[in-house]
């Protein structure tokens, strides 16, 4: 079967200054100037190539989402395929109506009425007026609008023009349909119909291809998907691998800068008297970031003193993203006391199983004399994930989970 | 071209829906609405009677001077307004350019559709002014319709070329008034083209804008039909100005999403 989107060897390049401070006022007197390396004739034009030698096939009829983190070119790819824009090299084929929900409620304005807006919108994403008309009355049902739809847009809230954005361009039916971002806005049922909506056109063999952050409503919808990294396809196939690949890259990345932010430092004085190092492995000794839900921790701690430090206190504690401390090891509180530490060495500390909810978590990591009031050396952070199991849909809410059993006893 | 053109075709709801949100627009919270577009060279005609014709004494080539200045006045108003829209018709969408796909031509022919528009309101007004002086037509009138032709082609050429220069250089939409000013006053508006002196003639009608007005003028005001010569220079002036804008105008449009 042929493909119905073809990238061949595509790339993009922007330049960062285009278009920003360009006038004949700072041109024309370049144009006289004599050339100087300390000056460029013209503004600053360093490149930035914003998708690089991507090559794929999309077969008619399958959802493939697109995953990465901001600026990997996500929405470049989008926006060439849509002929928003052009590649600077390579080539696009398209067999197919293209659908675009790139940016939702683009062609609305403020001062027409949502029915006028319906019409307008409509004709920008190529809808023919008759089509519009046949919809219109479940466009404007979709979007819950029914009481404002002569109103202004400009009187509406964000969420009644969201609404009424996506609405429009649900009822399009093209044959390839591009979405960005489109499900983390408007309220959860909003979304969850959103997500429906989307499931009912792909049933209709319509291409789907979806720019998600939202992982979960990737895999919920596509089969394939394109993990792009700085602008370079870095896998593509499976959903549940390229996912995978996404958050060890990048994630715990990102995650970490944002837990560092939010989780309580280390407070107080710390001496300089010893440093460590962390290590996060499973149960087979394997290193590793990611954990499952349930699934046994060892941390070890390599430690190298300057000078000997009698009965020293470990402690490990296990901080959620928003700063509480979800359990706390303790060396003088789980009994287990340490007569000198001299030199290098390693402290090894295997949990029970962890029946911590999927999320991300840090691992802060400190020494202390016995009373717990001097500290020995700097804190030691590391960020662990623990995932859902697979195909677990709801995650629910909490800090842990242990399974409980559910029973039906109604009185006769 | 005649993919080109086929594209079009298939947008035309969308340049429908387009001009009619212009015009919506336009007049949303306005008391008086669609008249402005009669007030606007309706105010132009009584202030240049005063003034070139009471004040002045310009010579009107023996026609009442508010029909021969209304006469001149509608289409450079049509002309002038469109270029002034479509100028900045690009960069006023920049949230539908880097958003969504359509033929990017459909902007500045959306400009210059709700100009004329405009035009055929004011016209009305024009129609009872020719009236009012008893002037007689004779059925030299039709060649309006050609004349009209050439005026928006050139039109739509300028208002291609100047869409697609405002994307890279805003300096275009602050440059256009201006010389929109100058080029009425070397154009045969207020006073009559015989009034230029007869060795530079040839040089002043070089300009197309020249020759449209005192083509109408000519056929509306004289009854006589426009001279065949200058007919052809103008056509063959707007088709080449036409063609290299539009192509122009296709160069670039592929990078207006990335510079707009």
């Amino acid at each position: 079967m042929s493909g119905v989107i073809k990238f061949d060897n595509v790339s993009k390049r922007y330049f960062i200054n285009q278009g920003a401070s360009r006038s004949l006022k700072e041109l024309v007197p370049g144009m006289f100037k004599r050339p100087s390396l300390a000056k460029p004739i013209l503004p600053d034009k360093s490149e930035i190539w914003a998708l690089r030698n991507v090559n794929f096939e999309i077969p008619r009829g399958e959802s493939w989402g697109i995953i990465g983190p901001n600026g990997s070119g996500k929405t470049t790819l989008l926006k060439l395929l849509s002929r928003i824009t052009y590649p600077t090299e390579g080539r696009i084929e398209v067999g197919g109506t293209i659908g675009n929900l790139i940016e939702l409620g683009a062609g609305f304005h403020p001062e027409l009425t949502g029915a006028e807006n319906i019409y307008l919108n409509g004709s920008i994403l190529g809808l023919t007026k008759k089509k519009i008309q046949e919809k219109f009355k479940q466009i404007v049902a979709f979007a819950e609008l029914e009481q404002f739809i002569n109103t202004p847009v400009k009187k509406y809230s964000s969420g009644m023009y969201i609404r009424l954005g996506f609405s429009v361009a649900a009822h399009i039916e093209p044959e390839i349909l591009l979405i960005d971002e489109v499900l983390s806005i408007g309220d959860l049922s909003f979304q969850r119909k959103c997500l429906n909506r989307i499931r009912e056109l792909s049933k209709k063999a319509t291409t789907i291809l979806f720019v998600s952050h939202n992982l979960l409503s990737v895999q919920a919808l596509c089969s394939t998907t394109i993990y792009l990294s700085q602008g370079k396809v870095r896998y593509l196939g499976d959903t549940q691998e390229a996912i995978q690949y996404y958050e060890e890259d990048t994630n715990l990345k990102d995650f970490s800068r944002m837990i560092e932010g939010s989780s309580p430092g280390e407070r107080g004085f710390s001496r300089n008297e010893m440093e460590t190092e962390v290590k996060t492995l499973d149960i087979q000794g394997k290193e590793k970031k990611i954990f499952r839900s349930g699934e046994q921790l060892i941390v070890e701690i390599g430690y190298h003193t300057f000078k000997p430090i009698p009965d020293p206190v470990f402690r490990v504690r296990v901080v959620r993203g928003d700063g509480l401390t979800c359990c706390e090891y303790h060396t003088r509180h789980d009994g287990y006391s340490i007569p000198l530490l001299d030199g290098k060495g390693i402290v090894r500390l295997e949990t029970g199983t962890l029946k911590l909810l999927p999320q991300f978590y840090s691992l802060d990591i400190s020494v202390w004399d016995w009373q717990s009031n001097l500290r020995y050396c700097r804190q030691v952070r590391k960020i662990i994930k623990i995932e859902k199991e697979l195909l677990q849909e709801f995650e629910g809410e909490g800090i842990y989970k242990v399974e409980g059993s559910w029973s039906f006893l109604p009185s006769p | 071209m005649l993919a080109q053109i086929r594209l079009l075709w298939s947008y035309r709801e969308l340049l429908l829906n387009l001009v009619l949100r212009e015009i919506k627009i336009r007049y949303k919270q306005t008391l008086i609405g669609i008249a402005w577009s009669v007030f606007q060279p309706f105010a132009l005609m009584v202030t240049f009677t005063l003034v070139f014709s009471l004040f002045a004494r310009f010579p009107s080539e023996g026609i009442p001077y508010p029909l021969f200045s209304y006469c001149a006045l509608l289409p450079w108003t049509f002309f002038a307004t469109s270029l002034n829209r479509a100028t900045q018709s690009l960069t006023n969408n920049s949230t539908l350019l880097t958003k969504v796909y359509f033929p990017r031509e459909l902007l500045p022919l959306t400009s210059i559709i709700t100009s004329s528009l405009d035009f055929g309101i004011a016209s009305t007004l024009f129609i009872g002014v020719l009236f009012f002086y008893h002037t007689s037509l004779t059925l030299n009138i039709m060649f309006i319709i050609l004349i009209l032709v050439i005026q928006v082609i050139f039109t739509s050429g300028m208002a291609f070329f100047l869409s697609a220069l405002n994307v890279s250089f805003r300096d275009t939409m602050q440059a256009v008034p201006l010389i929109l000013q100058v080029w009425m006053y070397a154009s045969p508006i207020v006073y009559p083209s015989s009034l230029v002196p007869e060795k530079m003639r040839y040089l002043y009608m070089l300009n197309p804008m020249a020759g449209i007005i005192d083509s109408y003028r000519r056929v509306i005001l004289h009854g006589l039909p426009p001279d065949p010569l200058y007919l052809i220079y103008l056509f063959f002036i707007a088709g080449t100005v036409f063609l290299l804008s539009y192509r122009y105008f296709k160069r670039k449009e592929i990078f207006f999403a990335d510079i707009i």
